[in-house]
C-alpha cells in the first residue's frame, strides 16, 4: 500500500504553494541574472508569474507598477516573472509598455510548477523573512485594492 | 505469477489515477493555444464575412445561431 501511495503521490500534482512556506531558496530568473528570494530579505515580495499571451496579466501590470510606485519606499519589492516562451515577445511587450517593477524571465515555467501554478497570473505575496503570507490566484481590478490593502498590513507589521 | 500480475495492476492503477495529470494542460502551457491561429474560428472577420455569404445564398439567416426569419434579404 505504501508503495501504491508512492507512485500515485509521484505520479501526482505537484503541489501547490500555500501560506506559511518558506520560499527564501526560491530560484528568480531575473532579466538581470539569476537571484532568489532571500535576495529580497528585508523586504515584502509581491511575486507574479505572469505572460504576455495572457490578457489579465497585461491587464495587471500597471497596476503591479503602480503598487510598486506607491509601496517601494515602504519596502515592497514587486517582481513579475514571464513565462513566455520567446523573450522577444516579451521585450516587444516591454517596449510597448515600460513598467519600473523588477522582471523575470523564465522560458521554460520552472518557477510556474514550483508554486503550483494553476491559474495565469498567480502572485504570491511573500513577507520580509521568505514566508509566504497569501497566494493570489488570477487578478480582477475590482479586487486589487483589497490584495493592496493585506500588503499594506504586511508592510506595518513589525 | 501471481505477484507479476499484482505489480502489473498496481501500476496500472497508479497511472490511471494520475491520468487526469498526465493529460490537462496547465494554465502555464497555454501559450500555444492562446495564438490567434488557435481560435474557432481563427479570423472573426473573415467568419462574419463567411456567414453573410452563407445565410444570403441559403436564405438562412440566423441559421448558425443567431436570430432572424430566414428571409435571406439581408
Amino acid at each position: 500500500m505504501r508503495i501504491l501511495i508512492a507512485i500515485m503521490l509521484s505520479l501526482g500534482c505537484a503541489a501547490a504553494v500555500e501560506v506559511g512556506d518558506n520560499l527564501s531558496e526560491l530560484a528568480v530568473p531575473l532579466r538581470s541574472g539569476a537571484s532568489t528570494v532571500s535576495a529580497f530579505a528585508g523586504k515584502v515580495v509581491y511575486l507574479d508569474v505572469w505572460a504576455t499571451w495572457c490578457v489579465p496579466c497585461r491587464e495587471s501590470l500597471p497596476w503591479m507598477d503602480g503598487l510598486q510606485a506607491r509601496l517601494k519606499e515602504r519596502g515592497l519589492e514587486v517582481i513579475a516573472v514571464s513565462i513566455d516562451k520567446d523573450a522577444a515577445n516579451l521585450n516587444r511587450f516591454l517596449s510597448k509598455h515600460p513598467v519600473s517593477i523588477t522582471i523575470g524571465h523564465d522560458a521554460e515555467a520552472a518557477i510556474a510548477k514550483q508554486l503550483g501554478v494553476t491559474t495565469m497570473p498567480t502572485a504570491v505575496v511573500i513577507d520580509r523573512a521568505g514566508k509566504v503570507h497569501a497566494v493570489h490566484a488570477g487578478f480582477e481590478r475590482g479586487g486589487a485594492d483589497a490584495v493592496e490593502a493585506q500588503i499594506i498590513a504586511l508592510l506595518e507589521t513589525p | 505469477m501471481k505477484r507479476t500480475m499484482i505489480l502489473i495492476v498496481v501500476a496500472a492503477l497508479g497511472v490511471a489515477a494520475s491520468g487526469c495529470n498526465l493529460t490537462r494542460v496547465q494554465a502555464y502551457e497555454r501559450e500555444d493555444l492562446s495564438k490567434r491561429s488557435m481560435q474557432l474560428p481563427p479570423s472573426a472577420l473573415d467568419a462574419r464575412l463567411d456567414d453573410h455569404t452563407y445565410f444570403s445564398k441559403e436564405a438562412a439567416r440566423g441559421g448558425r445561431g443567431g436570430g432572424g426569419g430566414g428571409c435571406g434579404c439581408n
